[in-house]
């Protein structure tokens, strides 16, 4: 049975296009019926055309052998072990399994300042600390999100007397999953900065500069508030993004409804309600109310992956967008090449991969100084 | 039935498999590609070799990774990589990393043990019988009870988890890792 299976794995592998786990799979399988009892000569001659019809057969066989020499090693574990028995795991002794590359996947971290524990917070804040203490406070992952947390001082300028605030803020180029007390949870994109205080009858978060998406848990007894400027976005259980360009903001809406209004209105004063998919953009006086597509909607919360997504985008916007995720600003110092439309997915955090491509697929020049990039026709 | 060019290969190239796959893992946003576009890098480098052996096969097999990305990207009009600084990078560590690094005997039996301890039961079994105690595949199968061609499939998989380990972790994070609980190890002995 074994024997057809190699055999049907070969033919799949015909294809120009192979794909390397299942050449990988094709030669394991040859590797091991090569180590059955019954190999023989027309075997032999088979493996021979299998490995001599692609280089990628060959590699994966000689990849799979030379290991399997390699493991030759595993004999000096059988040192010591009677003929017959197969030892039970975790019988050799070299020290704490490591698992580094686990580091690459794992999400960002925050390192969090101590603050003054309330007395019926104590208990609570403690294993909290232990909790932290047994994480690295920042991650071996070489693009580490650098998030700097401020606890600001019991008593803010919302709650004088029994409210405490604590602060947010992200560098540029950083991202932070912050949790709230609540339950909920608050992304932060670059150079953002956000002061929450979260209340038994209220969940108040004030937007300073930046950008956050909000993932309210559900609460019908404390709205979930955020203000930005002059005006407040309220929700009760939904997910929604909020960004603010000076007094500007954008509010996009993946989950439940909102309700933008201005600060200070009364029940006189305009609201708009946003439904999940829509997204709200305010200016000094309108607010206009859009459903981008979902492939757009994919684009406005891609930063949270820590990507920027462009489709069919102006260079000029482009690179207000990557600027502000970088302290060394890009300047297109030719208006002839603004309106280059470009397209394609970027790592936020790498503006060079996107200067370099701008370089060698388009007739632009970049100039790298050491406190700005600029950008001219070639 | 291995050529001494699939010997050059599995020695001077394979080894590099880890800092490979972690550096193409960096540089490719899609991860799914990452072994399609190894293999690639594999068969180019294979297949120059054939016509002259490179003096640095590390320094080669980077260099080709780097021109094989730059074409796909070339090819496709999507616009997508992380960066040329990574580039950049990687030839001053190439340039640093000689005489190569090699893991010392005791560094690389750990890693297996620990790959082959992850291996499921019925696999674990047929690996350590097949490979440490030599037994054949007919005598394997008696002794677990097993159809032949069960432990032929168990053999197969576990020769792609055993080549994984080896290859896949000999050098950068791993090594530093595996040295300093060596060190570590050493200690509590």
């Amino acid at each position: 049975m074994a024997r057809s299976y190699g055999l049907r794995q070969w033919t799949l592998n015909m294809d120009p296009r192979m794909n390397s786990a299942d050449v990988e799979a094709s030669a394991a399988a040859w590797f091991a019926r090569r180590a059955s009892d019954d190999w023989n000569a027309t075997d032999q001659a088979q493996l021979e055309l299998w490995l001599s019809s692609s280089t990628a057969h060959r590699i994966a066989f000689v990849r799979l052998t030379a290991a399997w020499e390699s493991s030759g090693r595993l004999n000096a574990l059988g040192a010591g072990v009677p003929s017959g028995t197969i030892p039970p795991r975790n019988t050799w002794a070299f020290g704490a399994v490591s698992s580094a590359p686990a580091a690459e996947t794992t999400p960002e971290r925050l390192q969090s300042l101590p603050e003054p524990a309330r007395p019926g917070e104590a208990r609570i804040r403690k294993s909290d600390d232990i909790r932290a203490a047994s994480r690295p406070l920042f991650s071996r992952h070489r693009r580490a999100i650098a998030a700097v947390l401020v606890a600001a001082a019991a008593g803010s300028i919302w709650y004088l007397s029994t409210a405490h605030e604590k602060s947010y803020r992200t560098q540029i180029g950083a991202l932070a999953a912050v949790p709230l007390s609540d339950g909920s949870k608050v992304t932060l994109n670059t150079d953002s900065e956000i002061h929450v205080a979260v209340t038994p009858t209220e969940r108040r978060v004030k937007l300073d500069q930046g950008e956050a998406f909000f993932e309210v848990a559900k609460d019908a007894a404390r709205p979930f508030i955020v203000e930005i400027a002059d005006k407040r976005v309220v929700a009760v259980g939904t997910q929604f993004s909020v960004r603010r360009d000076h007094d500007d903001i954008r509010v996009l809406v993946t989950d439940g409804r909102v309700r933008l209004e201005r600060h200070g209105s009364s029940s006189g004063a305009p609201q708009t309600q946003i439904a999940a998919g829509s997204e709200a953009r305010t200016t000094q006086t309108a607010v206009l109310v859009d459903q981008p597509a979902p492939a757009q909607v994919e684009q406005l919360l891609s930063w949270r992956a820590g990507y920027i997504i462009f489709r069919d985008t102006a260079l000029a916007d482009a690179v207000v967008e990557f600027n502000r995720y970088s302290a060394r600003k890009i300047v297109i110092a030719d208006p002839a090449i603004a309106g280059i439309r470009i397209g394609g997915n970027f790592r936020s955090d790498n503006a060079n991969a996107f200067l370099w491509l701008l370089q060698s697929g388009f007739p632009i020049r970049v100039e790298q100084r050491s406190d700005r990039v600029i950008l001219t026709k070639r | 039935m291995l050529t001494e060019l699939d010997e050059w290969f599995a020695t001077e190239v394979l080894p590099h498999e880890g800092m490979l796959v972690r550096y193409l893992n960096r540089v490719w946003p899609n991860s799914a590609e990452v072994l399609d576009l190894r293999q690639d890098i594999y068969v180019r480098v294979y297949e120059s070799a054939r016509r002259a052996l490179p003096t640095s096969p590390k320094a080669f097999l980077f260099a080709t990774a780097r021109n094989l990305m730059t074409d796909r990207i070339r090819h496709s009009r999507v616009v997508f990589i992380d960066s040329t600084q990574d580039l950049d990078n990687l030839n001053v560590l190439i340039d640093e990393i000689s005489p190569e690094r090699r893991l010392s005997a005791r560094q690389e039996l750990r890693i297996l043990a620990q790959a082959f301890d992850l291996l499921s039961e019925k696999c674990r079994n047929v690996v350590w019988l097949r490979r440490v105690e030599g037994l054949s595949q007919r005598d394997t199968a008696r002794r677990l009870g097993l159809h032949e061609g069960a432990v032929e499939s168990q053999l197969a998989r576990g020769v792609r988890a055993l080549a994984q380990a080896v290859f896949g972790s000999t050098d950068g994070a791993e090594l530093r890792a595996a040295t300093v609980d060596a060190q570590h190890g050493s200690e509590n002995e």
